[in-house]
């Protein structure tokens, strides 16, 4: 069995690495591409970016910034990989190199070449290019040295539009149904029956989507598993189905993929998304994931739970549907069982006067992991709350609804005064804890107040701070 | 033909000469030498804060295939240290450890994978001694020293009056006091610490690569620590992904790579993780301020009191030196006539911090900008007034520890930020829950005593001219981002007339180029540019003479127009070339040396024990005004705008000095709202960069740069520092801002939103009074 894919345009064929080796290690150890640099081995510095080609369902390419730290290497099997040593030719640098040095966007050089990439991501993208899109683009690079201003302006002067590229005229490789080398072994089924098999024919077999939690056993821990099921090439788990009634998503359908359906059907459940990790971390992570480690910080946990979402869990036995909200049992521990597997999270779409708002609160906008989420879907008829439900992050053990403070709202007139009644509510609900991301006060002020910002939020728009919106 | 003058290149927005390598990739940096055969060095560390070691037991780890060395403590018995005064600590510790995570044992093996397995694989065996955490605890009665040489865990005390305090306290219409905390933080550079090192036993020969800002001081003490001659060492220093001070002293890492390579008789690659950065630490300490200033009705400072302690870690590092800085750079920006310092530097079972950016000096200015501002709030003087109110008397002025300034553009920093903020218009009506604050700072331009005095020039740069008309600059300036190469390659083509394209550089290899003590203390522009210019002067001189010769001309008579000289407009004159091949002829290759030193003037105060830290040529000044807001609901700040004014001298290079300045603020932004570290039971808990939290780009806030020059009478062309200046007037600025938008004066760094929530609960009427 081989791992087969093209580096800067020539095709590579690896038989005879680990399979948990990751990719950074591979480019800089094995192919002597050491332009890629490592800077936390954790998905959360950028200094590791290399591009993604792959082609969307309309034959385009498309360029996706990734971290190569949190990829093993049987993940790049019929990919198209581009690294900062493939983007000059012909003696000429690509115009985001030109710009780095000529704004002064690089100084010590070091975060440099991820954030070339991420750059030479956004410009392929055709993307409009405002400060907008730039921050969101490079949400996940850190730089020491600059303050970013200098890098904005590369951003600003290199990536106004795309050009032809010879990555995106490469035609795909068909990827492997596996890999194995020195007993460990990495199987990427092909369909729900195989992953299904493979789930209860290897109990302890890790389940890796994204890998941008998981990843971290290997880039840091060191850790030679022994199996590994990689759930991107089952086809059932890439579908989105859209109906009139509800949005359902395989549980291994990227951040980035979902979010065009979310900006549409759930607009405050898209702008949270885009503050989750970073483009990196978005182009591999996948909600299924988000589920499946059931951290209590979760970020799309609390949302879906108030939008009332619903999982379809899958085994060699069958299927069962199960609310998001019962999923989660204790701390980290949820209600899957042996064999079992989360197939898809199935939303029910926003009925007329139904509106729903998501805050995540966290000591710096974007990589950061969230000290409160407070996530509300709300039917308001006339003046009277007809339909509430809310559910919170960071203030229990587990993502869960918040009942008492939901009773303060139904049925009421929504007006400030229930708007600060519920916030009372709030610690008949909650006894969250301390810890180095906020204190338990903080929350539940915080938690509180965002009562406040949902009703200034739902009744005049026009009134919200920009520091505000969430 | 077209009349003929020299380039210039100072004062030129001009792009980094080594940008286009690190663009491509092409920059190696320490951990991108793989040569075939290299090993990987891996260490064990230290699970517990304190403790005496009783085992640690290697035996296996031996003998796993593929370990090719195992060292412990018993490696070398020889301590380290930046201070001649104050070297305790060991590569690998040895009968205690100090710290969680303190080097005990390091693997050489053929891949990272086996070094982790020979890792698991070491027994530690050691008795748990009581450990402290705070400054508070350590030097509490009754105590376990840390070292037996320093009774209650003080590392340095330092205690001095100048001036009458008390009498300029009881002459004061008021006395303010606050206590502050400022949170211990980390640089968060983006290369981690990684060295390289080969050892040929049949030479006794080591190089080692190394990410450092001090090459010099490693060469120093790999010599020591590995007992081998000085001349038996090459120490050279690859690209380097940034500093801040995190490595201005030699860290264990390097030291440790060296001696495991020679264990191993081969090359060890030792590249640590970011959690493993973390630990080596070398940050700025956390720092408890008491602190006093009484001031006369109209605003005039009389005496200032106050008490500094610092979390000073296991071992001393820069220690001394850094509690020293937080007495002595107090003066120096305004006019003090009245001073009390006392400073405790403590020894605590945390890892050591070090000398970072605005070393010293940064909380105490935070503290007493802060006091100031409260001041001016008090007495109804506005903030920037009050400053004005007390700027010197100056420049040519010297303060009261003996410091000379001879430039000093703070006042037209102050006219800057108040003009381009519309401070007078805007400043008290900006609304509820955003604000306006003004603060100041200053720093020097190189510390004018080395640390390691040995009476040779503080800097030496060497030119070479050859045959093919190309100029190699040779200097120690170790290059780490800052511009340091950029900036040399500037002065001695300006000096020449000269196209920086002429020039090549090479930096910071022992074998090659002169000892530079290295890239801290914003030494470089300063010592290394003066002594380039100081070196291309020299070579001019030389050509100069050589073209007279040629043209048959007196020397006085030949002008050097860069590419062409001539003697007056009647002859013919020579090009470039034709002068090199003319100097060159009967000599050879030519290679001259230039200086510099620092005047006895500037070598700081014998007026108090250390009185020498504070001493600089030069100091750059600094003006800020920030502009905030504060969120209601979840007390989150946002930083709008920013205006910067820093009086740089001369800006040898406006664009690597905006990158400086914006770079400074925007550090300086993460001290105050969101970085900090956290132990608990002497684990670091925020050791990654997702629980660290640096500020990412969405944060970046608008920054204004206003560059100020004032034309320092002895630096390059005028120039001064330009690297730190700025991070220290923000942090103050901010929390005075903070305080204007919401009438809650934040004392606690970093003000999270927290923090600044709890407080602003406690002053809800207040806060809704402010408008």
């Amino acid at each position: 069995m081989t791992i087969q894919f093209y580096l800067n345009g020539e095709l590579r064929r690896e038989d005879a690495v680990s399979p948990t080796t990751t990719v950074l290690d591979y480019l800089r150890v094995s192919a002597g591409k050491t332009g890629t640099k490592e800077g936390c081995a954790e998905g959360d510095c950028g200094a590791c970016t290399i591009v993604v080609v792959r082609k969307n369902g309309d034959d385009e390419p498309l360029y996706e910034a990734v971290n190569s730290c949190l990829l093993i290497l049987p993940q790049l099997d019929g990919a198209n990989v581009v690294t900062v040593e493939g983007l000059a030719r012909d003696g000429h640098f690509d115009p985001v190199q030109t710009a780095m040095v000529e704004s002064d966007g690089t100084q010590c050089g070091f975060c440099t070449p991820g954030f070339i990439m991420a750059l030479f991501a956004l410009r392929q993208g055709n993307e409009k290019i405002t400060d907008g899109t730039i921050h969101d683009a490079l949400a996940g690079n850190l730089c020491r040295c600059t303050g970013y201003r200098p890098i904005v302006q590369a951003a600003h002067q290199a990536c106004q539009d795309a050009t032809k590229d010879l990555y995106g005229e490469l035609s795909p490789l068909i990827p492997g149904e596996g890999y194995e080398h020195n007993h460990q072994k990495f199987f990427a089924p092909q369909n729900l029956s195989q992953l299904a098999e493979m789930r209860t024919d290897y109990p302890k077999a890790m389940i890796l989507a994204g890998g941008t939690d998981l990843g971290l056993l290997f880039s840091k821990d060191r850790d030679p598993l022994e199996a590994i099921i990689y759930t991107s090439s089952v086809a059932e788990l890439g579908e989105i189905e859209e109906t009139k009634d509800y949005l359902e998503i395989g549980a291994a359908v990227t951040y980035t993929r979902i979010l065009p359906y979310f900006e549409r059907l759930y607009p405050s459940f898209a702008t949270l998304i885009t503050r989750i990790g970073s483009r990196q971390i978005r182009n591999v992570g996948t909600i299924g994931g988000n589920i499946g480690t059931a951290s209590p910080i979760g970020d799309t946990l609390p949302c879906l739970i108030a939008l009332d979402a619903m999982l379809t869990l899958y085994s060699k036995t069958g299927s069962r549907e199960l609310p998001l909200e019962d999923f989660f049992i204790e701390y980290r521990k949820t209600d899957l069982k042996p064999g079992e597997f989360i197939k898809s999270i199935r939303i029910p779409k926003l009925k007329n006067k139904q509106k729903f708002r998501a805050y995540k609160i966290s000591k710096r906008y974007d990589q950061d992991i969230s000290s409160v989420i407070g996530a509300y879907r709300i039917e308001i008829d006339g003046l009277r709350v007809k339909d509430i439900r809310i559910a919170f992050g960071g203030m229990a053990e587990i993502p869960k609804r918040a009942v008492a403070c939901e009773g303060a709202i139904l049925d009421k007139e929504w007006v400030e005064d229930t708007a600060l009644k519920a916030g009372l509510a709030v610690t008949t609900d909650f006894k969250p804890l301390s810890d180095h991301r906020a204190s338990k006060d903080y929350r539940l002020c915080v938690a509180a107040n965002l009562f406040i910002r949902l009703y200034r939020d739902l009744t005049d728009a026009e009134d919200l701070m920009e520091v505000v919106a969430a | 033909m077209n009349e003929i003058k020299p380039s210039q290149s100072i004062g030129i927005r001009k792009s980094l000469v080594d940008g286009p390598e690190k663009v491509s990739g092409k920059a190696k940096y320490s951990s991108d030498f793989m040569p075939i055969g290299c090993l990987v060095g891996r260490i064990f560390r230290s699970p517990v804060a304190h403790a005496e070691i009783i085992k640690v037991d290697i035996e296996e780890a031996k003998l796993l295939p593929g370990v090719k060395a195992v060292i412990t403590g018993d490696e070398t018995d020889e301590p380290f240290g930046i201070l001649p005064i104050a070297r305790f600590e060991f590569p690998l510790a040895r009968d205690k450890v100090r710290y969680r995570g303190e080097p005990v044992a390091c693997v050489a093996a053929i891949d990272v994978e086996t070094a982790q397995k020979a890792i698991d694989l070491i027994k530690f065996k050691y008795k748990e001694l009581p450990a402290y955490f705070t400054s508070k605890d350590a030097m509490a009665e009754g105590t376990v020293d840390l070292h037996d040489h320093r009774p209650r865990n003080i590392e340095r005390e330092v205690d001095f009056e100048l001036g009458e305090v008390d009498k300029g306290l009881s002459d004061a219409d008021f006395v303010i006091e606050e206590s502050f905390n400022c949170a211990e933080v980390c640089q968060v550079q983006s290369e981690p610490h990684a060295a390289i090192a080969e050892y040929d036993a049949e030479r006794e020969f080591i190089t080692v690569r190394a990410s450092t800002q001090v090459p010099y001081y490693d060469h120093l003490m790999l010599a020591k620590v590995l007992k081998m001659d000085e001349a038996q060492i090459r120490v050279v220093k690859p690209f380097v992904g940034g500093g801040f001070g995190c490595r201005t002293e030699s860290l264990n890492v390097t030291l440790i790579c060296a001696l495991v390579a020679r264990a191993a008789n081969g090359t060890v690659r030792l590249t640590v993780s970011r959690e493993e950065t973390f630990i080596t630490h070398r940050g700025r300490p956390e720092t408890d301020i008491e602190m006093q200033i009484g001031v006369k009705k109209d605003g005039t400072i009389t005496a200032v009191d106050y008490t500094a302690i610092q979390r000073g870690g296991a071992y001393s590092g820069y220690g001394v030196v850094t509690i020293l800085y937080s007495g002595g750079l107090l003066f120096g920006l305004y006019d003090l006539t009245a001073v009390r310092y006392k400073g405790f530097r403590v020894l605590t079972n945390t890892p050591p911090p070090g000398a970072m950016r605005g070393h010293g000096i940064t909380n105490v200015r935070y503290a007493f900008e802060a006091l100031l501002d409260k001041i001016a709030t008090k007495l109804k003087i506005d903030a920037i007034e009050i400053r004005r109110k007390n700027l010197l008397k100056g420049p040519n002025y010297e303060t009261l520890n003996e410091m000379f300034i001879n430039s000093y553009g703070l006042p037209e920093c102050l006219d800057w930020v108040e003009k381009e903020s519309q401070w007078n218009q805007r400043k008290g009506k900006m609304g509820k829950f955003r604000g306006l604050g003004v603060a100041c700072g200053h720093y020097i331009s190189g510390a004018s005593k080395p640390v390691n005095w040995t009476g040779e020039p503080h800097a030496t740069v060497h030119l070479k001219l050859d045959w093919d008309g190309s100029i190699t600059i040779l200097t120690g300036a170790p290059e780490i981002g800052q511009g340091s190469s950029t900036m040399t390659t500037q002065c001695a083509a300006e000096v020449l007339g000269l196209d920086m394209s002429r020039f090549q550089i090479i930096t910071s290899d022992s074998k090659l180029t002169p000892k530079d003590n290295g890239s801290y203390s914003s030494r470089v522009t300063y010592m290394v540019g003066n002594a380039t210019i100081d070196a291309a002067t020299n070579l001019k001189k030389i050509l100069i003479e050589a073209a007279a010769r040629k043209l048959d001309a007196n020397p006085d008579d030949v002008e050097c127009l860069g590419e062409y000289y001539s003697a007056g407009s009647q002859d013919e004159g020579l090009t470039f070339n034709e002068v090199v091949t003319a100097a060159l002829e009967g000599t050879g290759t030519i290679t001259v040396k230039g200086n510099f030193d620092t005047l006895p003037e500037s070598w700081g105060t014998k007026k108090y024990r250390g009185g020498a830290v504070s001493g600089s040529m030069a100091y750059a000044y600094a003006a800020q005004v920030v502009e905030v807001s504060v969120d209601p609901d979840t007390a989150e700040i946002k930083v709008e705008r920013v205006w910067a004014a820093q009086d740089v001298g001369k800006a040898l290079n406006p664009l690597s000095v905006e990158g400086q300045i914006e770079g400074s603020v925007w550090m300086g932004m993460g001290q105050a709202i969101s970085e900090g570290t956290l132990y608990h039971n002497g684990l670091g808990i925020t050791n990654s960069m997702l629980d660290y939290r640096v500020p990412t780009i969405i944060e970046s806030p608008p920054i204004e740069v206003g560059i100020i020059e004032s034309i320092d009478p002895n630096g390059p062309f005028g120039a001064k520092e330009a690297g730190e200046t700025s991070l220290i007037a923000f942090i103050p600025a901010l929390t005075n801002a903070v305080a204007d938008a919401i009438g809650v004066r934040p004392t606690d760094l970093p003000v999270t939103p927290d923090k600044l929530m709890e407080l602003m609960e406690k002053n809800t009427n207040n806060a809704k009074s402010v408008t």
